[in-house]
């Protein structure tokens, strides 16, 4: 360790956070926009400091998070898991896992919202893998709540710019690599699954995953 | 520096393994990696970033409030807060951050956050400190009424033996009150020297465990900030 690099150190923490969040082609955007980028600002400063209390056990700031971010979360859940009862339950654990591991959030890493997302959806995924094998074990052909007529929720990519560009990049896709990554990220389908429910051969699929998340990359990049 | 081709398939295996289909020994192989290269967990970074938006753009729905009930029994002191399932993201790669820990400071973590967890006070003010790295090494929080500080050890800097972090507080007049030493794993209480304002700037320096200055930092100061209110 070197103490000379620590001293480089000297300013205050939250100026950090404030410049991850800055958007720099402020000039190109309406004052709605700038209003909106703002309000998204202030939320992320105020969900990174109550994640931070709840890393010092504050059980009221823990109260202010979830009434903050649970109804995003919830429909999260609900998008994957199709059913409230399991939702409920879910939601319910990936709470119980924000509070116990809120220490190890890192703003450079990620806005809070997305931390949190990200557990939730992992969450929710864990549970269906887990009903799936209760399935197979039981010899049961049915998953209703896995597959459905509405897990796609690509079309609604337009409210902010980063879905806006993600939407424009996914649409570059081929139907079916939309259509193979989208499963497995809101239904957490395996590479077999996916091969067996769109009755296309592995290897096929393992291409179409692998150049889709290429092409993706790049459209984002460009 | 790494081949094109070769940081293009580390590229889409981040990619894979955020999307979820990376499974098996390419899964365990991959988070292997995961817990030393901060390449790659930038990589992993960048794709959990680019796929947000599927997350962000669903419309929210509230939960019935027996949730919020459920979930405020459960992290009541002295309740059990282990969670039920248990899936690969539960791995140590996927909090990878505690992975930097040794075992014995995640065992001296849980200690001290149970002794927390049982007094539940709530926090006025909360300040980041950062290390070394740039990233969160303590957390401190503030209780003004009760006047004391808990800090809690996140990513410390690793400082050479015989060295620590020293705390102080600049009051209205600019003179420097030592508050205590940054702990190096768990969490610790301080005593504020006199009432506190969220005003009150907070300095840290490096000194030898053995000199410790009482007056003002005998050492440059490595990080100054205020706590914000919550």
């Amino acid at each position: 360790m070197s103490i000379a690099y620590v001293s480089t150190c000297r300013f205050d923490a939250w100026s950090v956070l404030l410049r991850y969040i800055y958007i720099p082609w402020g000039e190109f955007m309406t004052n709605g926009d700038i209003d909106q980028q703002e309000a998204i600002r202030l939320r992320n400063q105020e969900l990174e400091k109550l994640l931070a209390a709840c890393a010092l056990s504050d059980r009221k700031a823990f109260a202010r998070l979830y009434s903050m971010t649970s109804a995003k979360l919830y429909g999260v859940v609900l998008r994957i898991l199709n059913r409230d009862d399991l939702a409920q339950d879910c939601l319910q654990d990936a709470y119980i896992k924000v509070w116990n591991n809120a220490g190890n959030y890192r703003s450079q890493m990620a806005a809070p919202l997305t931390w949190m997302s990200a557990i939730v959806r992992n969450q929710a995924l864990d549970l269906l893998r887990k009903r799936k094998r209760e399935v197979m074990e039981s010899n049961d052909n049915g998953l209703p709540e896995q597959i459905d007529g509405a897990l796609l929720p690509l079309e609604g990519l337009t409210r902010t710019d980063d879905g806006k560009r993600l939407g424009n990049c996914l649409e570059q896709l081929k139907e079916q690599q939309r259509q193979v990554i989208a499963l497995a990220y809101f239904k957490g389908l395996t590479h077999d699954e996916l091969a067996a429910y769109t009755e296309t051969p592995l290897g096929t699929i393992k291409t179409w995953i692998r150049r889709g998340l290429d092409q993706l990359r790049r459209c984002l990049e460009s | 520096m790494m081949p094109e081709n070769e940081q293009q398939d580390s590229n889409t295996l981040a990619g894979e393994y955020v999307l979820g289909t990376l499974q098996g020994q390419d899964r365990i192989d991959f988070e292997r990696r995961l817990d030393s290269d901060r390449q790659l967990q930038g990589e992993v970074d960048a794709w959990h970033q680019r796929f947000a938006p599927l997350l962000d753009d669903i419309e929210p729905v509230t939960p019935p409030k027996a949730v919020w009930d459920q979930i405020a029994h459960r992290i009541e002191p002295g309740q059990p807060t282990h969670e039920k399932s248990s899936g690969f993201w539960n791995s140590l790669s996927f909090w990878r951050n505690l992975g930097m820990v040794a075992a014995t400071l995640v065992l001296a973590l849980g200690m001290t956050l149970m002794t927390t967890r049982q007094q539940g006070m709530e926090i006025d003010s909360i300040m980041v400190v950062l290390n070394d790295q740039y990233r969160t090494g303590w957390l401190v929080g503030a209780h003004a009424s009760e006047g004391f500080l808990n800090v809690k050890a996140v990513e410390p800097t690793e400082l050479p033996k015989g060295k620590v972090c020293q705390l102080w507080m600049e009051d209205e007049r600019g003179h420097l009150h030592p508050i205590g030493l940054l702990p190096h794993n768990g969490s610790q209480q301080m005593d504020l020297p006199n009432a506190m304002s969220t005003q009150n700037r907070f300095k840290v320096s490096v000194e030898l465990m053995d000199l410790l200055p009482k007056d003002k930092p005998s050492n440059e100061i490595v990080f100054e900030g205020n706590l914000t209110e919550i």
